[in-house]
């Protein structure tokens, strides 16, 4: 458990220096505690379904109907 | 003075064209109601009392001269601060709003409003950038709801919902991503819908989700949400997201009765844990209610509800992330630490993220499409509960956890009405949601009118 949280925090440090964010020990805090969250909900979308689905573009009114 | 407050659009069209009351008088109760309750509410950002007079006198003068514009000739209405008018400058309730942004422009949806001859009051407060909520250090006005000052009207249209609610306009233009038009109306106990994504022009508004954005009515009735919408839906060449597609008349296609309406119930939601049974029952009765007034019941399978909730994330965090992001880096102090946080939480998602998401949406509004073809509306809660109390729980962490009922439909890009269906023990309005076929407004608004000729619900007024 330890050991996640610190590649979990390594991860967000990473994140946010590349990124250009400039935050708060608080707001990195919080950020470290969401983020498993945040990856468990991208992972939801690895679904077979979707593997001949394509292209994935922005929808305009146009193509989301 | 009650009378005027509790009036519907439609009612008080009536009243103006039989020039029993002018727009002048209704314009200025209604002025002196928002600042007398801008203090308790706290629904406006900016009250427009010399633009919204002068627009009444001119609205009088020519129904004096037997010029009608059509029924919200007159009507006093008040827009959500995230859409731009000429009258005001537009804030988004925040400090990192560009200065003078589109000034001395209305948005498309307010000019089609003031063409058809409404009279703006003002501009709405909301939380800030139509996201999560608002930090009450940044200065704005946190709108209350009126049905319990300690309760929150709800994410984002908290202006709108709340006046309404409080009889402070009679009708309100917001916007919703994710349910910020359908959730503040469900815990206001009025009438809002979300339009089918690109049914209503988006240009002037301060986009939060490109893709997932759209701009609606708010109003007491469902009558009065078609009345709004055969104002401002039809295409516009200014908004790329805009639909070339027929506009129906919404309010003629109101034929008041529930017989033979095709009734999908997703069993599934009903069951979830996080729904209050109190929510489930209301609903439940509604439905029960449909039934006896005609419709025909059918239970429907929710296809891919968990993976629609993380596509929804994804594609809002990636999309707000992208519009804020050059503000965010070089002037963060500039947001509230709520929407600071939450936007950059897009910052964490990968590329792979997005366009995954955006091909479990493509999947996902296939199957909603087909679930459609065998009814004619989906009816299901709006919220998992009532207003919360406006300091409850992590509002930042909350939503990552919690299922969302509204969300869903911003994904597919189908029109969801909420309206409310009864109150809870403590006294606080309850939300039915009723969801149509991409660009079927018209099924949508039928439903819930007729579903209003048979209660009472959407007639309560809160106790201010």
């Amino acid at each position: 458990m330890g050991d996640d949280n610190a590649v979990t925090v390594r991860i967000v440090n990473d994140i946010l220096m590349q990124s250009g964010l400039a935050v708060t020990s608080e707001e990195r805090d919080w950020l470290v505690r969401v983020y498993p969250i945040q990856r468990r909900m991208a992972n939801r979308l690895r679904v077979p379904e979707v593997r001949d689905i394509g292209p994935a573009v922005m929808p305009s009114s146009r193509s989301l109907h | 003075m009650v009378q005027e407050l509790a009036l519907t659009i439609a009612e008080a069209a009536e009243l103006l064209q039989a020039r029993r009351i002018s727009s002048s008088e209704l314009t200025d109760r209604l002025l002196a109601r928002c600042h007398a309750l801008q203090n308790s509410v706290s629904a406006f950002i900016t009250i427009c009392d010399a633009s919204a007079r002068n627009a009444a006198r001119i609205a009088d003068l020519e129904l004096a001269q037997g010029t009608v514009r059509g029924p919200l000739h007159g009507i006093p209405l008040a827009v959500k601060d995230i859409l731009s008018t000429a009258n005001a400058p537009t804030t988004a309730a925040s400090r990192a709003m560009q200065r003078r942004w589109r000034t001395g422009e209305d948005a498309a949806a307010v000019r089609k409003l003031v063409e058809a001859g409404a009279v703006i009051l003002g501009k709405l407060t909301l939380m800030e950038f139509a996201s999560v909520a608002s930090d009450p250090a940044m200065g704005f006005p946190i709108a209350k709801n009126p049905w319990d000052l300690s309760r929150s009207p709800g994410a984002s249209s908290s202006g709108p919902a709340a006046a309404v609610a409080a009889g402070l306009a009679l009708g309100a233009l917001g916007s919703d991503t994710g349910g910020s038009i359908r959730g503040p109306a469900a815990y206001c106990g009025i009438s809002g819908l979300a339009p089918s994504f690109g049914r209503v022009s988006k240009d002037g508004c301060v986009p939060l989700a490109y893709s997932l954005d759209t701009v609606g009515p708010m109003a007491r009735t469902a009558r009065d949400c078609a009345l709004i919408m055969n104002a401002i839906a039809g295409y516009d060449p200014a908004d790329p997201y805009a639909a070339n597609a027929a506009v129906p008349d919404f309010s003629g296609a109101l034929s008041g009765t529930l017989r033979n309406a095709k009734v999908g119930i997703p069993r599934d939601l009903f069951a979830l844990p996080e729904l209050e049974s109190e929510i489930s029952r209301a609903v439940l009765a509604a439905v029960d209610l449909m039934e006896e007034e005609g419709a025909t019941l059918r239970d429907v399978v929710v296809p891919h509800f968990h993976e629609a909730q993380a596509a929804w994330w994804v594609i809002d965090l990636a999309e707000q992330h992208a519009y804020h992001e050059p503000t965010l880096k070089q002037h963060p102090e500039l947001y509230g630490k709520y929407v600071r946080q939450r936007f950059r939480q897009g910052a964490f998602l990968t590329a792979s993220d997005y366009i995954h998401a955006q091909r479990v949406r493509s999947l996902i509004r296939s199957e909603w499409a087909r679930v459609m073809e065998d009814i004619d509306v989906l009816v299901l809660p709006t919220m998992l509960s009532c207003a919360p109390l406006l300091d409850h729980g992590d509002v930042l962490t909350d939503p990552l956890l919690l299922p969302s009922l509204t969300s869903i439909w911003n994904l597919v890009g189908f029109p969801a009405l909420s309206v409310c269906c009864g109150f809870s023990e403590r006294r606080l309005p309850i939300g039915l949601q009723i969801v149509g076929k991409a660009f079927d407004e018209a099924t949508v608004l039928r439903v819930g009118e007729a579903y209003q000729r048979n209660t009472d619900w959407h007639l309560h007024m809160p106790p201010l």
